[in-house]
């Protein structure tokens, strides 16, 4: 059906759903798939261009070093073609209503300017496109054009225009084989309603510019976590470990562990839980993908406490990386753009040392993603993430009826942790959606089927 | 050396300012973002440490204290907001308090109803004593040594600066014992000749005296991008040189007494050298202690974030010394005696002796203690290079 995006003006369209997902990452991937097995109609809205959230950008996960799309990438399709789920990629949530036991929402899809039914994600306009903007999803180590798919293995395969830097030549229209690409295109309002709601927001990262003594971004050898996993993604920006700043191997890497965990001057006092694992991880990748390389961690403390973590770090240490435990105070760098990390060494009678590296990596903490407040009733706790009710009981739900978090949203998680309680959530989801008389195979039937084939035209 | 953990020490240190140091974990950022912090020479987590398990000893006989400029950057960017920087102000406070045996010192820092007593107190001394010579206020012509006589100054001032020589020589005593106890063991293994020590003590003095000269290491505390003139290491330089040059001025003044056979009072032009150079650093000084008195009122930095009444007094008495100081100048060269220019002239002399008298027991020891603690670096950083 036409969904009036080609005509350039607001439709209001009514949909129906048992249970709506904030957040297209792992944790609502999981939470929307177990509850589709249920039968119960999952609406997952993705702010996204495309689902996968941070997972689908990680090489590999610890403590397996399983690759990460190879788990990530049949989790996405698995939910894209999932009869009983729909999935709105580049899309908002605006406002929530309860209305008895369920909820009327407004969601809002941002434009692409390229029709979603008509694109055939055959990459053609982003071939014609004359301009090369950062790639956020490389961490902007790699460029994108202004027209572009969000990166190779997005799921949908749909092309967007980045209208801020667009420069309107017009040649990606020329190129479009269906005629797709509709600068005209306005944002588009859906009211839906649906029986409960999952939150699953995830994390950002801590970012670099409020670490002041770290360089505040500036320094160019300075990386942060999440650019690394790129450099050694197999489909990675340089398609090898090089550093920014000359295109380097790398053969001294150093691992600020903490920055922006456990540190009120930055206002975060937790542990953001996933830094210890993943600097390892990576440290042992690194090892691997440059085997010359000398790797030094930081820490102020391990804290390996999953399940298979503390083998893990005695890997790592017999591997040959060095763990010093001191927190980093201070990162410069000299003429040649070498990071020099500044610490204080507490062996002996101890002193304070200047550490010259060819690239730091700064292990960033985790930062909730989202502030539910004014657009869907659920609390937040003193450190912004999503207050659970019970922490104990019942992790998984929040303060107001109805409605429950996944994964990061509630506080820093890995990723099986996040996929358990992604699953916990579509539990209480569902014994909600029972006990309010929503059956799985209610009267709503009809108008889901109309509305799987609009998710169909736009992915 | 064995350590006895005594609990009571932070309980001590708190009374000489605010701070928490017992959520530090000890991670060591305080000491590697601090700017003077060096290879061996750390802080402040070391003396934190010390502090936190009650080691009286080490704590006092830590040159770190000294070296210490407080620019903050350690308390903004501590994890555990325990700030470090105020931890070591404190620590200086306490150790001038421990230093002083008489226990004004620790009386000044932690009541201030001892402050005020003790300073009316002595104000009042000072007057009874410098106003029993029962001088006239002159109205045809400004003479000052006609209302307190040039003796009487001479003897108070004297008696004051002896007082305040003994205080000293006895503190510098104890801290000079702890610092040698303080150090530790690999820096006394080197006990070579008499005249090795000798060149490698004319080599530390040499560098102390110039870092002294241009703050060198004060500058290196990085700050806000300011003009240099707006600068604290600026701020610190001119109070610093501006009372030595004030100092030395009087020393001049007096010696000229003795020698050319001058008579106090005597007018000289504005020009004479002397006049001048207790003009330029009386300016000086008066441009420091505004600016320092400013930036406590103001806070605008974590290092003027607390001040206590003992910190106010300093600064408070060098203002009033240096703006009196101008009045009575400026008074000699008008052609009649005015009353006021004789008060000025009384405060002047009254705060003038005070500051000296102070010396010892508020935080201007600092600039005997400091150039202590620099000299102590530079003698065992020079041992160490000798040794590798």
């Amino acid at each position: 059906m036409s969904a009036g995006s080609s005509t350039g003006e607001t439709v209001q369209q009514r949909l129906v759903f048992d249970a709506l997902v904030v957040g297209g990452g792992i944790a609502g991937l999981q939470s929307a798939i177990e509850l589709g097995d249920q039968g119960y109609k999952v609406l997952i809205v993705e702010k996204a261009p495309s689902i996968g959230g941070k997972m689908i950008g990680l090489s590999k996960v610890f403590p397996t070093l399983d690759c990460s799309s190879c788990i990530c990438t049949p989790r996405m399709a698995a939910a894209a073609h999932h009869e009983n789920v729909t999935i709105f990629t580049y899309s908002e949530v605006r406002r929530t209503e309860r209305a008895g036991s369920r909820f009327q929402v407004e969601v809002v899809r941002k434009p692409r300017y390229v029709h979603e039914a008509d694109c055939i994600g055959c990459r053609l306009c982003e071939y014609a496109c004359p301009i090369h903007v950062e790639h956020e999803f490389e961490g902007n180590l790699g460029a994108r054009k202004a027209i572009y798919v969000p990166f190779a293995n997005a799921i949908p395969q749909l092309a967007l225009v980045d209208l801020e830097h667009c420069v309107f030549c017009g040649l990606c229209e020329k190129a479009c084989p269906t005629h797709a690409i509709n600068f005209l295109q306005q944002p588009e309002e859906i009211a839906v309603e649906v029986g409960t709601i999952i939150l699953a927001t995830g994390y950002k990262m801590m970012s670099p510019e409020r670490l002041k003594l770290y360089g505040g971004g500036r320094l160019r050898n300075v990386l942060t976590s999440l650019q690394v996993e790129r450099l050694l993604a197999p489909h990675g920006p340089y398609g090898r470990v090089l550093r920014p700043s000359d295109g380097k191997a790398p053969s001294s890497i150093g691992y600020v562990q903490c920055a922006g965990s456990r540190d009120q001057s930055v206002g975060v006092s937790y542990c953001s839980r996933v830094c210890c694992m993943y600097a390892i991880k990576q440290a042992m990748l690194l090892s691997g993908s440059l085997p010359m390389v000398d790797i030094t961690i930081y820490y102020m403390d391990i804290r390996a406490f999953g399940k298979g973590f503390e083998q893990f770090f005695q890997n790592a240490k017999a591997m040959g990386i060095e763990f010093v435990k001191a927190k980093v105070g201070r990162i410069t760098e000299d003429e040649n753009q070498n990071p020099v990390v500044r610490v204080e060494v507490m062996e002996q009678d101890g002193r304070v040392e200047e550490r010259k590296h060819d690239m730091v990596v700064l292990s960033l903490g985790l930062l909730p993603g989202w502030d539910p407040s004014g657009v869907v009733p659920a609390e937040i706790a003193e450190d912004g993430f999503i207050r659970s009710a019970d922490p104990l009981l019942a992790p998984a739900r929040t303060t107001a009826e109805g409605i429950f978090v996944a994964g990061a949203a509630a506080g820093p998680k890995d990723i099986p942790d996040s996929i358990v309680e992604a699953g916990a959530a579509a539990m209480e989801a569902a014994i909600y959606l029972r006990r309010n008389g929503s059956s799985s195979n209610g009267d709503e039937r009809a108008v889901n089927e109309q509305a799987a084939v609009v998710a169909q035209g736009r992915g | 050396m064995t350590v006895q953990v005594n609990t009571e020490l932070l309980g001590e240190l708190k009374a000489f300012g605010a701070f928490d140091v017992s959520a530090c974990f000890n991670c060591g950022n305080c000491s590697a973002a601090c700017p003077v912090s060096a290879d061996e020479v750390t802080f402040p987590r070391r003396i934190i440490r010390y502090g936190q398990i009650g080691d009286r000893e080490h704590l006092l006989g830590s040159k770190e204290l000294w070296l210490c400029y407080y620019c903050g950057e350690c308390s903004e960017t501590c994890p555990r907001q325990a700030e470090p920087g105020e931890f070591m102000a404190s620590a200086r406070r306490y150790a001038i308090a421990s230093l002083d045996s008489t226990g004004i010192s620790r009386l000044l820092y932690t009541s201030n109803l001892f402050t005020a007593f003790f300073m009316a107190g002595l104000t009042a001394l000072l007057a009874v004593i410098l106003l029993s010579t029962r001088g006239t206020m002159a109205v045809e012509r400004p003479a000052l040594f006609g209302f307190i006589s040039a003796q009487a100054i001479h003897y108070v001032g004297t008696a004051a600066i002896l007082i305040a020589l003994i205080m000293m020589v006895v503190s510098v005593a104890r801290l000079s014992r702890l610092f040698r106890r303080g150090s530790s063991s690999s820096d006394k293994q080197d006990e070579t000749g008499g005249a090795n020590v000798a060149r490698r003590l004319t080599v530390a003095i040499g560098k102390v005296v110039a870092d002294l000269a241009t703050e060198k290491h004060h500058r290196s505390c990085t700050e806000e991008a300011q003009p240099w003139y707006r600068s604290r290491w600026f701020m610190h330089w001119t109070i610093m040189w501006g009372f030595i040059g004030l100092a030395a001025a009087t020393t001049f003044d007096y010696l000229l007494l003795l020698v050319a056979d001058k008579v106090p009072g005597q007018p000289v032009p504005l020009w004479h050298p002397i006049r001048l150079l207790g003009t330029v650093t009386g300016m000086l000084v008066l441009f420091g202690t505004l600016r320092a008195l400013a930036a406590r009122i103001r806070k605008p930095e974590k290092y003027s974030s607390h001040s206590l009444l003992s910190d106010w007094l300093f600064l408070a008495l060098l203002l009033v010394a240096t703006i009196t100081g101008f009045a009575v100048e400026f008074a000699v060269y008008l052609p009649r005696g005015h009353a006021w220019s004789y008060v000025a002239f009384l405060v002047h002399v009254i705060v003038a002796i005070e500051v000296v008298l102070l010396f010892p027991f508020t935080k201007f020891a600092h600039a005997v203690y400091r150039p202590m603690a620099l000299l102590m670096r530079e003698m065992t950083r020079h041992k160490s290079l000798a040794n590798s």
